[in-house]
């Protein structure tokens, strides 16, 4: 390694720009230190004891000095070119004696940057997270941890500081809120309205406002406990606060509760909060039996649908009509056409999804008709898949699972691996319909149709060539107002033949109803 | 276009300068005076006040792409650049005054004493979250781990010492080691010596044998000037006159007053990206040089408990 320098007379840049200078020169191949300075005489004495200089210069502090050490001088060349090519750029800094406002880089930097905030959301790898939310809760701030991989006793620790202190944690592995109508997370644009929502199923929550929004009715608030909040350690401290929340609001009429079923003494003490609310509470524990939590002030439903349905027929101060579990004439009259496509050894339906409560919820309505859904999410332990990357019979696959996310962005986002995985059930000749959910909102894929289109041709190429059929069911969760656009998406996918349901339920039970047909 | 100057600092050359545009920056422009070993700077701010300002309240067009070399001059209440891409009309500007001269903060007072305690408080946990070369505390404790910490640290040490013992050339040659270190326009350890040299403005008050230290570590400094960058050597120049920006001296006042110092603070703080923080470092510490009771407790090791007692 070699030092070189250059001097540039009568340069002025600030400290950040000759930091980020510095920066950007240590990144380049081949340059192992960089500095940059005026050339004062204290400043060059640092030099030399850093050994970035053999010799003391005759100082000139008006001179800006930058000095590389480089594995060779064709690196240094390069290196000083560039710097030199940066400093001759037109100065683009507040600095020379003026204030300036600094960019946060601490929660206690970002709340004085934005004065009264009182929200902090906090996505950090797992490790870090507490540390933030703790910091964020002492700073008085309600808490949205995005993070998953957070220790559960950090949990119970935050959420019983929050409790003490009146504050709210949203999380760890909270993807999704709808706060004041802002959009947190993987979250839709949808209506405001009376109806609030507490979910600790994140896809759950995004099909259940996108549904009331669908059905006419809005959203006050959206909040997400996190998916361990209602373990019997964790005690749904988040849910019943979010409860507490929304009954306390008087913009909300109506309150809804997602989650998958709670540990028993957690759903008696969600349930007593729902019933002192004092306000009409719709409950979805898919899975569960909803009767068993009916009561004057609660509704039991059975799918997020029926959640959707149920809170806006009540925010509308009618009864909110049983669910009659059936499938909707409109997509009844499409069950024998489609299986009248399929050949004798056509049998399973193959579910591929990027939401996890989609998945669950498949699962559940699928099994009630077609017996055993082998799944990575299994309702019991019999149903669990052996092999995640090889379907057999019935199956739903939730590619949101760390099986599959390991290293890779979230299926909502990166495609490729559900892509792979229709061409492979394409040309399982066991396979009769691929059934897809596809979410829309921030966070998700910009285009997630254009994504899809591509694979379902080439699924549909592959089965033809074996003279074969397939059908695609599938749902589209998400708003009009979307970035992505509901109509928009829905009429990509219809183009290609995807027969598309209002909800993920509706298109489990017209899958069901398919292959049973035959 | 005209702008009009909203107000000009106390020591910008009256009636005229001449000079010529020494850098260009989005919200302010520098111009290197003519006979003169100072700075003049024009700057575009709705509050912020400097002794070598011309202050507009809003930003013109083109303000921060006027060539550097550009010569221009002020005469008859008219500030104008020769490629007459910006002319400032001075006629209405209120002349800006720093008060730290007269503010002879009682630094045994108590209300001081506490305001002095929070600000410093403010200002190591904003040192911290922004990872400052210089965090105050870390100045007076084990000796930090980079060169430049390591240097700031010993000179900072060595201003306090001397000042207290009335050590002129020890003051000096502490200065010597600060001056024109770090990064930057205004190295941080000029920012920190200009810091100090306001802290000790602000509590000389009529003590003689205070003043006569003052004056005399004053003309060691300006000796040092060629040492440091012109804009950086401006601001050591008016310091030794008692002369400081108008955050360092809101907050200076704040404290004399033992008034609530989170505004002011904040305020000093915001300066340049670590000019702020560093200069209020040097502020307190300046602040406490004659009252060693206020750094009682922040020292690291037994040894320095010698001149903590005094």
């Amino acid at each position: 390694m070699t030092t070189f320098q250059r001097t540039m007379k009568n340069h002025y840049r600030d400290s950040v720009a000759l930091m980020q200078l510095s920066s950007q020169l240590r990144a380049l191949d081949g340059v192992r230190q960089a500095s940059a300075v005026m050339a004062t005489a204290n400043n060059l004495s640092l030099l030399v004891e850093a050994g970035l200089l053999n010799e003391m210069p005759k100082p000139s502090p008006n001179d800006l000095l930058v000095v590389v050490e480089t594995r060779d001088e064709a690196s240094a060349t390069t290196a000083l070119d560039k710097a030199q090519a940066m400093l001759d750029k037109p100065v683009s800094t507040a600095k020379a004696g003026e204030t300036r406002e600094a960019e946060p880089r601490s929660l206690q930097m970002g709340q004085r940057a934005l004065p009264g905030a009182n929200l902090a959301l906090i996505s950090t790898p797992g490790e870090y997270a507490a540390a933030e939310a703790r910091k964020a809760l002492q700073l008085g701030m309600h808490v949205m941890i995005f993070s998953d991989n957070v220790p559960i006793k950090d949990e119970i620790a935050l959420k019983q500081y929050s409790r003490e202190h009146d504050l709210l944690v949203m999380g760890p592995d909270c993807g999704t809120a709808i706060i004041n109508g802002i959009p947190l997370g993987f979250a839709d644009v949808v209506r405001r309205g009376d109806i609030g929502v507490v979910a600790a199923a994140g896809t759950g929550l995004q099909q259940v406002t996108c549904l009331i929004d669908r059905f006419g009715g809005g959203i006050s608030q959206a909040i997400g406990t996190g998916s361990h909040d209602l373990s019997a350690d964790v005690g749904g401290i988040t849910m019943q606060q979010g409860i507490e929340s929304l009954a306390a609001d008087p913009k909300t009429k109506v309150i809804v509760l997602i989650s998958k079923p709670p540990a028993p003494s957690v759903t008696e003490r969600v349930l007593a909060t729902a019933g002192r609310s004092g306000k009409p509470v719709v409950v979805d524990f898919i899975g569960a039996k909803a009767r068993n939590f009916e009561s004057k002030l609660i509704a039991g439903v059975g799918t997020l649908e029926d959640a959707a349905a149920a809170a806006v027929s009540i925010a509308k101060g009618k009864k909110a009509s049983p669910a009659s579990g059936r499938l909707p004439a409109k997509y009844a009259r499409l069950v024998a056409p489609s299986a009248q496509q399929l050949k004798r050894q056509q049998k399973y339906v193959r579910g591929l999804f990027s939401g996890g409560t989609f998945c669950y919820e498949t699962v559940l309505l699928l099994s009630e008709k077609v017996g055993t859904v082998f799944s990575n999410t299994p309702l019991r332990p019999e149903g669990r898949l052996g092999d995640v990357w090889k379907s057999i019979g019935h199956s739903a696959i939730d590619f949101g699972d760390d099986l599959f996310t390991h290293g890779r962005p979230h299926p909502m986002i990166d495609f490729r691996l559900r892509n792979e995985r229709i061409l492979q059930e394409a040309r399982d000749p066991e396979t009769a319909v691929i059934l897809l959910d596809v979410v829309l909102g921030y966070g998700a894929h910009p285009d997630p149709a254009g994504e899809l289109v591509p694979a379902i041709k080439e699924a549909r190429r592959i089965a033809h060539s074996a003279k074969r059929n397939l059908v695609f069911v599938g749902s589209v969760c998400g708003t009009d107002e979307d970035p992505q656009g509901l109509s928009r998406q829905e009429a990509r996918l219809r183009e290609v033949g995807v027969i598309l349901t209002d909800s993920n339920a509706q298109a489990a039970r017209l899958s069901a109803a398919i292959v049973t047909k035959r | 276009m005209v702008e009009e100057a909203v107000s000009i600092g106390e020591a910008v050359p009256r009636p005229g300068f001449e000079g010529a545009v020494q850098a260009c920056f989005d919200n302010a422009v520098n111009l290197r005076l003519r006979g003169r070993d100072r700075i003049v700077t024009l700057l575009v701010s709705d509050h912020y006040e400097l002794p070598q300002g011309i202050r507009i309240a809003s930003r013109p067009p083109m303000f921060g792409q006027i060539r550097v070399g550009t010569p221009a001059w002020a005469q008859d209440d008219v500030l104008r650049f020769e490629d007459a891409s910006l002319v400032i009309d001075l006629s209405r500007a209120e002349t800006w005054t720093c008060p730290v001269r007269s503010l002879e903060a009682d630094m045994g007072g108590s209300r001081p004493a506490a305001a002095w305690s929070a600000a410093w408080g403010f200002l190591n946990q904003r040192q911290r979250e922004e990872g400052s070369d210089i965090v105050g505390v870390e100045l007076l404790g084990a000796p930090p781990s980079s060169a430049l910490g390591r240097r700031l640290a010993e000179g900072a040490r060595g201003l306090l010492e001397s000042a207290r013992g009335f050590d002129v050339d020890g003051a000096t040659r502490a200065a010597r080691t600060l001056i024109g270190l770090g990064r930057g326009l205004t190295p941080a350890g000029d920012d920190l010596l200009v810091g100090f040299l306001a802290g000790l403005w602000g509590a000389v008050g009529k003590n003689r044998r205070r003043q006569q230290f003052l004056g005399r570590f004053g003309d060691g400094l300006l000796a040092l000037r060629p040492l440091t960058t012109d804009l950086s050597a401006t601001y050591v120049l008016h310091a030794t006159d008692g002369l400081f920006s108008s955050s360092l001296s809101n907050l200076l006042a704040a404290i004399a007053h033992g008034d609530p110092v989170s505004a002011p603070a904040e305020e000093a703080f915001r300066v340049g990206h670590s000019s702020g923080t560093d200069a209020a470092t040097g502020l307190l510490l300046g602040l406490a040089a004659w009252q060693p009771q206020l750094l009682t407790g922040l020292l690291s090791s037994r040894a320095e408990a010698g001149w903590e007692r005094t």
